[in-house]
């Protein structure tokens, strides 16, 4: 539904997308994931039509978006990230207006804006002025806004972000609902929420796509290099990372607080090594434990790969 | 279609603002100071000939301060608001076209324009009653030229609100556009050239606007008016294009 080709932007002498390529399936929800500045929503305002691109190609549904922009955007439900809307209007003022805007039908609409007051949980605030309300709904009558016409597809920038705990869940499970019917790409800069909803990743660093796959396989290809943490006490930190660095298999040991980090190789299991070394020094080990990596520390480790090498990196950071 | 829910959104949204209501009240009270100082001045004895209309059309500065002052209060919002806030963003991204966006929005501060107008419509009442019956030919020709006028400004005022986020700066754009486009004429005065003093004479703005009060309604005139509010409309289109996400 979404092809994106070799996508370049720049801005002056700053490139903000450099040859960015991903696709996106009918019915999928790809999660566009990336720290901030990484060109998620340049990326997303190319495919709505907001924004030139300097050189590639980009089509949604089937048109592109720099001949077709009408037809691409008659397809699009988009939610921009900060959520712009007409404070002096109410929201149910607001949300005809949008209908009227993308073509709902005149006899649809007001079944269409009820309907849609009941899923985004609008209710108690339709009859209010947009001014009045909080973020969360805020974000609601955006997200509303978004879905009113039934667009096959939505972009979703940072859907979730200024929201609190139970809002954010409440979205979550609603955007989940939405990709049975819906091809969704959304953006963000946290994590958890990737592994929760999408069903692919793109990560996105600097303008460049560094990684795409699904989350479990994205994991997968980098848990071979699954880390043990030990915490080993009475001895010197120097010679027990010496100690154990020289275990078969050990790639890299590095320390982490009053902790240890030790990088495995794929496939091996160090753990009892670890044991003896450690007895063997004389010294005590007060914990052991494989440290499966999130879908965070992936992310941190290809974001952050160009700048620092392969080094590891300590986990604290990631947070 | 989308044009004019456009349009219906802006004027709602008119009414919503402070502002409207400012102009509106103030246009008013200025022109009722103006049509009186009019009317007391041309009952003296020894007063030059004329109708009272045709002196509140063209023939002094009045019409244009007030006119220009309205303008810019009412254009200064229309697409300043919307890159400000960044509404901006949701309306070009939906299934519309950047004229579409530009049109619906001057239709709908052409039509507050012409909102302001229309009380005025009392005071050839108020003639018919007590002062005899006024020739009602010019009075319609100068409020053709009054809104032909309008329209052009109104089309540079939004070429303004377009070319800024803030809408005081947007104003002060407009302001200086609309005395400028009014303006350019008088240079006709200055020049020696004869040529140079023909061509400035077809857009000599003053002129223009005391011919339709005195009832001449000159196609050269409708056609400079228009020609301009095209032109405003062309340029404000580029912009919109032009600074999409930017």
């Amino acid at each position: 539904m979404i092809h994106v080709e070799s996508l370049v932007k720049r801005y002056g002498g700053l490139t903000a997308l450099d040859r960015v390529s991903f696709d996106v399936a009918r019915g999928e929800i790809l999660g566009f994931l990336g720290p901030n500045g990484a060109g998620k929503t340049t990326t997303m305002r190319i495919l709505t039509c907001f924004l030139p691109a300097t050189a590639g190609v980009a089509q949604v549904a089937g048109f592109d978006v720099f001949a077709q922009p009408v037809e691409v955007r008659q397809r699009v439900g988009y939610l921009p990230e900060s959520v712009p809307l007409y404070p002096e209007m109410r929201v149910s003022e607001y949300l005809d207006f949008r209908a009227r805007l993308k073509h709902v039908v005149r006899a649809a609409r007001s079944g269409r804006i009820k309907e849609l007051v009941e899923t985004c949980g609008l209710g108690e605030v339709v009859r209010r002025p947009i001014a009045q309300l909080s973020r969360g709904y805020r974000q609601r009558v955006g997200l509303a806004d978004a879905l009113i016409a039934s667009p096959p597809i939505l972009i979703l920038d940072e859907p979730t972000v200024g929201l609190d705990p139970n809002q954010i869940r409440e979205v979550r499970t609603l955007i989940r609902e939405l990709g049975k019917e819906h091809t969704i790409l959304l953006s963000t800069h946290i994590l958890p929420e990737v592994e929760m909803v999408c069903g692919r990743v793109v990560i996105i660093h600097q303008g460049r796509v560094v990684a795409q796959d699904t989350p479990a396989r994205l994991r997968e290809q980098l848990e071979g290099r699954s880390r043990v943490v030990v915490e080993v006490r009475g001895g010197p930190e120097e010679q027990v990372r010496e100690t154990l660095g020289r275990i078969a298999g050990v790639k890299a040991v590095s320390p982490d607080g009053a902790r240890l980090v030790i990088d495995v190789e794929p496939g091996k299991d160090v753990r009892e090594d670890v044991f003896r070394a450690v007895v063997a020094g004389g010294w005590t080990l007060t914990e052991l434990r494989t440290d499966a990596m999130s879908l965070e520390d992936i992310f941190v480790r290809v974001t952050t790969r160009e700048d620092e090498g392969e080094k590891p990196v300590p986990k604290e950071e990631a947070a | 279609m989308n044009l004019l829910t456009i349009a219906r959104r802006e004027l709602l949204a008119y009414f919503y603002s402070p502002i409207a209501y400012v102009v509106l009240a103030l246009f008013l009270l200025i022109q009722g100071i103006y049509f009186w100082l009019f009317l007391t001045f041309l009952s003296q004895p020894g007063a030059p000939p004329g109708a009272v209309m045709s002196y509140f059309f063209g023939g002094t500065i009045l019409f244009w301060m007030s006119t220009i002052f309205s303008v810019s209060l009412l254009s200064m919002r229309l697409l300043a608001e919307e890159r400000r806030s960044g509404t901006f963003e949701t309306l070009l991204t939906a299934p519309v076209r950047d004229i579409e966006v530009v049109l619906g929005k001057y239709l709908a501060c052409l039509l507050f324009y012409l909102l302001l107008w229309l009380p005025e419509v009392i005071y050839v009442a108020l003639l018919w009653r007590f002062a005899g019956r006024p020739d009602l030919g010019p009075i319609a020709a100068g409020y053709l030229g009054a809104f032909l006028v309008g329209a052009a400004l109104m089309s540079f005022g939004l070429l303004a609100s377009a070319l800024t986020r803030n809408q005081i700066i947007a104003a002060t754009l407009a302001f200086v556009f609309s005395w400028a486009l009014v303006l350019v004429g008088v240079a006709q005065d200055f020049v020696t050239s004869q040529s140079l003093r023909d061509t400035l004479g077809y857009v000599h703005m003053f002129k223009l606007m005391e011919d339709f009060g005195r009832g001449i309604v000159d196609t050269r005139h409708v056609v400079f008016l228009l020609t301009l509010t095209v032109l405003g409309l062309y340029a404000t289109t580029k912009v919109v294009e032009l600074k999409k996400g930017a």
